[in-house]
């Protein structure tokens, strides 16, 4: 696995050596329970999903200035990239994330340290939706 | 690539070092709220992210009432308005350079358990005490690492940012002790060539402070659009004082 964000500047850089925990990534629909009286059975719709990310690096000088520099207000690209059964990933092989733009991305919320890790929690800026693809973002 | 290691880390409140009793220093960092809505169109919900908390704590120490001057003795009302900085360290005590935590805390409980070694918890809530305000990074770096000095700094500078920057910065500083009146602080440079290309940067001051019987500390916010130069460098102007014990830390605005 690997672990991709943009820095200050807009490059998006591997931070996968200083990356312990990605958490959950993906998209989360909530339901909405549309039963009726006459219904034999309870039926949902889905909502619009959410993709809230939590990441945790190790406590590292490189890393920390990385993480410092970003705006907080900046939509970022992000990328998380699997390799299958190998690592790092290989063309074709699945990633989670999205490419920013002005109006889109990932921005960085909290950034918390305690005495072994940073924590970093994301999530989504804009209407675009990050996705699961075989193309990485960039 | 420096791997840091909390058995160095390193904790002063108030110009005091609490290293020595301190043992668990929390969560240090911040909090940003980050709502969420969506337009009917959106695929996804999304946020514009709101307003910051800085967060810090609980530090956990050792209960040691005995010290004359320390942790317990600085903390122990419950209610002191405290300057953190936490520096951190990988193989040695931290140097300049060294990732730091910093703010001003408002202390709301001290409390002692216990526990087989009998602790207390130091407490702070998760909000900034507001004599800084339109910044919400905590995080910079060590611009001079707690030791003593005997005069003013005529080396070049050793926090290189690789670019200027035009968007403030918060200075911070605990005095240990001095043996007379002083002040710290930072000058700022476009090169690294000589002492003649450094400069103070303005409002990057203590102004005048004596910690002969008790220490100092504080912190300081630039404008927001200050511009802060490429290289920085610790400063120290001697009044009374011959000889002085101070760490500084400082917060390039983003």
């Amino acid at each position: 696995m690997e672990f991709w964000l943009d820095n200050s500047s807009g490059t998006l850089t591997n931070l996968s050596a200083y990356c312990k925990s990605v958490g959950v990534y993906g998209l989360k629909f909530p339901t909405q329970n549309v039963t009726a009286f006459s219904d034999l059975i309870e039926n949902v719709t889905n909502g619009r999903p959410s993709a809230p990310l939590t990441i945790t690096f190790v406590k590292d000088t490189t890393v920390f200035a990385h993480l410092v520099a970003l705006n907080r207000n900046t939509p970022l690209s992000l990328d998380i990239r699997e390799g299958i059964r190998q690592s790092p990933q290989i063309t074709g092989e699945p990633c989670f994330g999205i490419s920013s733009s002005a109006t889109s991305g990932y921005v960085l919320g909290s950034m918390t340290a305690d005495d072994e890790s940073y924590i970093c929690e994301f999530d989504v800026y804009g209407p675009t939706a990050p996705d699961f693809a075989t193309t990485n973002h960039a | 690539m420096t791997r840091l290691n909390p058995k160095y880390t390193r904790v002063y409140a108030n110009g005091y070092d609490i290293s020595g009793t301190a043992r668990n220093y929390g969560t240090v960092g911040t909090k940003i709220k980050l709502p969420t809505g969506a337009a009917y169109s959106d695929a996804i919900e999304n946020t514009i992210p709101g307003g910051a908390n800085i967060v810090c704590g609980p530090i956990n120490a050792f209960l040691s009432p005995s010290e004359d001057i320390g942790l317990h003795e600085l903390l122990k009302a419950g209610n002191i308005v405290t300057d953190i900085m936490v520096a951190e360290a990988s193989i040695t005590e931290p140097a300049v350079g060294a990732p730091v935590f910093v703010w001003t805390m408002q202390e709301a409980e001290y409390t002692a358990n216990d526990d087989e070694i009998v602790g207390v918890n130091v407490v702070f809530p998760d909000a900034s005490y507001t004599t800084v305000k339109g910044y919400d990074n905590p995080f910079g770096l060590l611009v001079h690492a707690k030791g003593a000095e005997t005069g003013a700094n005529e080396a070049i500078g050793t926090i290189d940012n690789t670019a200027p920057s035009a968007l403030g910065g918060i200075f911070a500083w605990q005095v240990f002790s001095s043996n007379g009146t002083c002040t710290v602080s930072i000058d700022d440079s476009a090169t690294n060539l000589n002492n003649a290309a450094f400069a103070a940067l303005s409002g990057a001051t203590s102004g005048e402070v004596d910690a002969t019987t008790t220490p100092a500390s504080g912190m300081v916010a630039l404008s927001k659009t200050a511009t802060v130069r490429r290289y920085l460098r610790w400063q120290l102007a001697l009044n009374s004082a011959t000889t002085v014990t101070f760490a500084l830390a400082f917060i390039r605005g983003t």
